[in-house]
């Protein structure tokens, strides 16, 4: 089986300059300073309500932010945040009616990988159940369908909302090691999280989130 | 990239049915309830029964005009189109498909069975269909344009029958006239090229609207 984390040689660095952002006329956070780059795990922290979603959307390019920039630079040219950024947010955008396998083969072929589909079923442990409508998934399979379709985008970083919510010791350990595995080959992962795993002890960056 | 949109889209919609079968439900009452009380008989009907018809499709298609946009951009699916690259107007050239195949062809389909309990005439049945068909591309655009635009919206259908109808009318007009004036020898008269002039129109300056308003929508 061939790998299926994408080896990224390339220098890729995302820099985030005095960032604010405010949601309803009200400011989230101000003034947020930081650098990301390759094998970097970033966890942002913070009680619910500080904006922890919201700094992940505006570095996902999905919501735009009052003052500040981020700049995404590959191999230090810059480039738009569709080239880097694969983003799950905390609830699950499966169409319910379709099945694991459409639903995954349908963005394998927005984002080109169509060739992908089968292999991460099988490593995500959903070939079994390929067949099955995804309204009638268990939270466990939900969430690994959610991360087999991030991997199926190739794409360099990864932003997750929240991925343990709702999982059992065995999940955590499974979104663990992929996500240990993407960064060894030079990924990067941004997350959301209340909870603590053994991720932690490989993070190279928090961000915590405070009342301003 | 759009194919892959539109296939997904039909295949939702045909598994849930609910969007086509609303349409035509409401279509089948609307021709029903305005047959028995215009007193239903045939002298009456007969020289309504193209308005009868265009007005159905005209109001059950409104009332589709929300879901186009409004349950993708709630669970993230148009976000998430984005990130993979797509540009917002490929998504509304792939939308504007995807809802003239579940939404306006069933309707035109199900005109020859309505057309009997009428009593029209074939040729007023083709006449029916062409003109429908031509009024398609600008029926489905006012429509993608609308529901880019009250994506936002909770509720927005209201919102949509308000700003769409201004654009509806027109083609409502043309479409009646070039029956009106339509015969056997030549169906492409003067207002049929009208209405292929307007739905023309709809589609060279709807799409494009529509794709920046889904753009506003999505930042």
């Amino acid at each position: 089986m061939k790998n299926l984390f994408p080896l990224i040689k390339k220098e890729i660095r995302i820099e985030i300059n005095g960032l604010s952002v405010s949601r309803a006329n009200q400011l989230l956070f101000e003034n947020l300073t930081s650098t990301i780059t390759n094998h970097d795990i970033v966890i942002v922290r913070g009680d619910n309500g500080m904006g922890k979603t919201s700094l992940l959307e505006a570095i996902s390019g999905l919501l735009t932010y009052s003052s500040g920039e981020i700049k995404f630079l590959i191999s230090e040219h810059r480039t738009s945040f569709k080239n880097l950024i694969a983003y799950q947010p905390s609830s699950s955008y499966c169409k319910t009616l379709l099945t694991i396998k459409e639903e995954l083969s349908f963005w394998a072929k927005i984002h080109n990988n169509s060739s992908l589909v089968d292999d991460v079923l099988r490593f995500m442990k959903l070939q079994g159940t390929f067949n099955l409508q995804t309204q009638s998934l268990s939270t466990g399979q939900r969430k690994r369908l959610e991360i087999a379709k991030v991997i199926i985008t190739q794409k360099p970083v990864w932003i997750f909302d929240e991925p343990y919510a709702g999982m059992d010791s065995n999940g955590v350990e499974l979104i663990d090691t992929v996500l240990k595995d993407h960064v060894s080959r030079g990924g990067i992962v941004i997350l959301a999280s209340h909870k603590h795993t053994k991720i932690e002890k490989i993070q190279t960056q928090i961000i915590t989130m405070k009342a301003s | 990239m759009i194919l892959n949109i539109i296939k997904r889209d039909i295949i939702i919609a045909s598994r849930s049915g609910s969007s086509a079968l609303n349409g035509l439900i409401f279509f089948c009452l609307f021709i029903a309830l305005a047959s028995i009380s215009l007193g239903g008989t045939n002298e009456v009907l007969k020289p309504l029964s193209p308005a009868l018809i265009w007005l159905a499709i005209v109001f059950s298609t409104m009332l589709s005009y929300q879901n186009i946009f409004q349950e993708d951009y709630k669970d993230g699916n148009l976000s998430q189109l984005r990130l993979g690259g797509i540009s917002a107007l490929n998504i509304c050239i792939a939308k504007s498909f995807s809802f003239s195949i579940q939404s306006i062809f069933p309707l035109i389909l199900s005109i020859p069975i309505v057309a009997v309990f009428l009593d029209m005439p074939l040729s007023e049945i083709k006449t029916i269909i062409v003109t429908l068909l031509i009024a398609t591309p600008g029926l489905t655009v006012y429509g993608v344009f609308s529901s880019a635009i009250a994506a936002k919206i909770r509720g927005g259908t209201f919102f949509i029958v308000l700003i769409t109808s201004p654009f509806l009318i027109p083609l409502l007009i043309f479409g009646l006239e070039s029956m009106n004036s339509a015969s056997d020898v030549d169906i492409f008269n003067s207002e049929l090229r009208v209405l292929i002039g307007l739905s023309l129109i709809a589609s060279a300056i709807g799409l494009p609207a529509s794709a920046a308003a889904l753009k506003t929508n999505l930042e």
